[in-house]
Formats: structure tokens, sequence, C-alpha cells
């Protein structure tokens, strides 16, 4: 046999207790929960703009229906689908509890921002994405993937080295890719608009929502049923209303701080 | 202290037992990341994938299966099959970002950054280089040659005979020695 020994790589000690937590804060959120044939369903794996349903609406799908991953030979994916959907008798439903999938965003967020306060959430039919605020800097925390999503915080009033139309990229185990960017609308401006026209052909243009401590927000999201052709590289930006934008590399779809692109 | 067995730890889980997901992880997340990483040569995507790996674990735990007294092998199929699924445009964007630039490095960082780049380069290469082989092959190869498992492990991993991961595997050796990799 040829040469072909692999690197040992062990998992540092940091690594295994992010994941550990990402493990358990799972548990934790699925108690939590109502089983998923009470909640609202997912649109999953086509390109659907952002809906503002309110400017503080809390719940949101649980994405918890990704390919069949368990070993083969084990019963089929449709065995499976059926088992899942029908909840389980031992375990009551309860479809009056709203299901709140923003609440790991304020761990998540502060352990990014650290002080993070609320500003806003917005809610469409796949996820909601929370602003947050901490001294004069602001981050957002997705929840359109089973997975959370914080970007890097930004300058609230501009400027820094982070480019302030930068997305994050995400990739459901389901397929697909969620792509969000949000930011501070700036002072002043009235006709505010950001418009991405992606490598899949999809445009999506910014919608707007006031938060509670009267800032306004902008927020673009993409949910793209081809990973690879809404990822091919990286989309395209015009601004109205705004500083104007320079163009996005490959490292700004990369938004992303509390895990790996 | 006696330790749980894992038959007993499976039989937890498969009642709902949270508490046997997170002890199945302290003793088995090592080794399934190490697999992860052979598998994805990039250690986010490794410890996404081993993440992703428990909570399909815990997804699926009416079908948790332990093959001589062990999790693990029906754990490395979880996550061969994880790895597997990794979608052709997050490997795309893995090839993307890899050819960004750094950003500068921290001096106190920058030695242990340098050996993960490395040991994710060598890996890459290790890839490449079984590249060719169909995948059951390249299944077979990681299980057996890199993560240590026997071939009736790997058989139950993989849910296939074990003749059929012998076959594989002397497959696989043979290619490989073909091509000169």
């Amino acid at each position: 046999m040829p040469d072909l020994i692999p690197p040992d790589e062990p998992m540092d000690d940091a690594t295994r207790a992010r994941v550990r937590e990402r493990v358990v804060s799972h548990l934790h959120d699925e108690h939590r929960r109502p089983r998923r044939g009470w909640l609202v369903p997912v649109a999953a794996a086509v390109a659907v703009g952002v809906v503002v349903a309110g400017a503080v609406a809390l719940g949101g799908g649980d994405r918890d229906d990704g390919g069949d991953l368990a070993p083969a030979g084990t019963p089929s994916s449709s065995d499976e689908t059926d088992q899942t959907a029908t909840p389980e008798p031992t375990e009551t439903p309860e479809p009056t509890e709203t299901p709140d999938r923003t609440a790991g965003c304020d761990r998540e967020t502060r352990a990014v921002l650290p002080g993070a306060q609320r500003s806003v959430v917005l809610q469409d039919d796949g996820g909601a994405t929370v602003f947050y605020v901490s001294g004069a800097q602001f981050t957002l925390c997705d929840t359109h993937d089973a997975r959370l999503t914080v970007h890097h915080p930004k300058p609230i009033a501009g400027g820094g080295e982070r480019n302030p139309y930068e997305l994050s990229t995400e990739f459901p185990d389901a397929g697909g890719a969620n792509l969000v960017a949000g930011g501070v609308v700036p002072q002043g401006s009235t006709d505010f608009e950001v418009t991405y026209t992606f490598p899949d052909g999809a445009v999506e243009s910014s919608v707007e929502v006031a938060g509670d401590d009267g800032r306004r927000w902008w927020l673009v999201v993409h949910q793209a049923a081809d990973a690879g052709a809404a990822t091919d590289g990286p989309p395209t930006v015009a601004v109205r209303g705004g500083p104007p934008a320079r163009p996005l590399d490959l490292v700004d779809i990369c938004a992303q701080a509390n895990h790996g692109c | 202290m006696t330790r749980t067995s894992e038959a007993d730890l499976a039989q937890r889980l498969r009642a709902g037992d949270g508490d046997a997901l997170t002890e199945l992880y302290d003793r088995h997340a090592d080794r399934i990341y190490r697999h992860c990483f052979r598998l994805t040569a990039d250690r986010a995507y490794a410890e996404d994938a081993t993440g992703t790996v428990f909570l399909e674990v815990w997804r699926h735990r009416q079908r948790v299966r332990v093959h001589d007294g062990s999790a693990l092998p029906w754990l490395y199929g979880v996550a061969t099959n994880v790895c597997r699924n990794l979608t052709r445009g997050r490997r795309r964007h893995l090839r993307a970002v890899a050819r960004t630039p750094w950003p500068d490095l921290q001096p106190d960082h920058a030695e242990r950054v340098v050996e993960r780049l490395d040991n994710e380069q060598r890996m890459r290469e290790v890839l490449a280089a079984v590249d060719r082989l169909p995948q059951r092959e390249r299944d077979v190869l990681a299980l057996v040659v890199w993560s240590g498992l026997s071939y009736d492990d790997a058989a139950a991993a993989l849910d296939v005979p074990v003749g059929t991961v012998r076959s594989r595997l002397s497959r696989a050796r043979r290619r490989l020695e073909q091509e000169g990799a």
C-alpha cells in the first residue's frame, strides 16, 4: 500500500466544548419546543425573499428534516419521515406553545458581542433574524437553519474593516444555501435599499424595519435551492440612499463569527 | 465506578434520555472528529460535521445499534454519511475560500495556525491521491486503514458483509498500487 497516512488532527479542548455545547443546546431547545407536527411549515429549498411579519415576532420553523444519514440497512427515509411526522404517543404536544428559536441567539450572540441587547426581530416563513446592539457596535443572529449564525460585529456608525454589505453563508444539511446580510439604515436616508444579484440569477432587495431603540435596520435573506450556483462567487451589490458598496470578495460571503463557512 | 455499558446507553438513548447522548459524545467525539477531518481535510467542517453526527444520532436514536458492545461502529457509519453528504456547493465553497488570502496572524497563534494549515494541506493531498477510487472503496479505506476499525466493525459501520469490506479494500489497494499513488 502506498504511503497514504493522514496527519493526526486531534480535537482540541475548545472545539470539543464548543461542539458539546451545540449538541446540548439542541437537546434543550428541543425540549422547549412542541414537536414538529405543530410547527409552521418551513419553505425550504426555494428562493424566497424576506417578508417582514412584524417588528417583534418570535418563533420559526424547526429545520429538523435533513436527509437520511443513518447507516444503510436501517429503515428507509420514508419510514423515518412517517415516524417523525406522527407524534409519539408518550409525548404530548403543546400546540399553544410558541416555538422560540431566537432564544438561543441571545447566548450565542453575547459570546460574539458581549453585552448585546436585542433591537428587533424579523420573522419570515423560513426563520427569524435578530439584530443586537452593544455600545457602538451591532450584529445579527439568524435562525434560518437549525444552526444559528451570528455575524461579526460592525460599527453602528459605519466604517470599520469589514465590508458593510458582507453576507453570511450557511449550508443546511437538507441542501441549498442561506445567505444573509443586514445592517443599520443610515440616518436621514428616506429611500435606502440594498439589492444583491447572486450568481444563480436571484435578485434580492432589502426589507426595512424599525427597532425598539428607534434605529432602522435592513435585511436581505437569500434561501437558494442550488447551493453551488448561489455561492459560485460573490454577489454584486447595489445601494440606493446610502454609502456606495465596494465590490464583494469571496471572504465577504463569510460574515459569520460563530462557525465555519 | 462502573462504566455504563453502551448497550445501556443505547437503551437510554432510545428512551429519549439526552444525558445518554452527551455521554456517547464524551466517549467518542474525538474519534468521530478525527474521522471527519480525514474525510473533509478541514477542521471547521470536521467540527461542524461532528456536531451534526451527534444531532443525527439523536434524531435517529430509535435506530442506534450496538455492535460487539460498542456504538462506535454505528457512529462511524453516521459520520461517513454526514461527511459524504456535504453538498457539492459546500465543497466548492471550501475550495474557493482556500484560495483567498489569510488575514494577518497574531504571533502567539501563528505556530498553531501554521500547523493546522499544514495538516489540512497534507490531508488534502492524501484525499487527492485517493480521489479516483469509487466512494465505497474510499469509505472502507478511511474506516479500516485510517481510523483503524476491524473489518468486522467497518462492516457494521457500513452495513455490508465483512467479505465486502475485504474485497473493497483489496480493490482499493490494487488500484492505488497500479496508479503509483
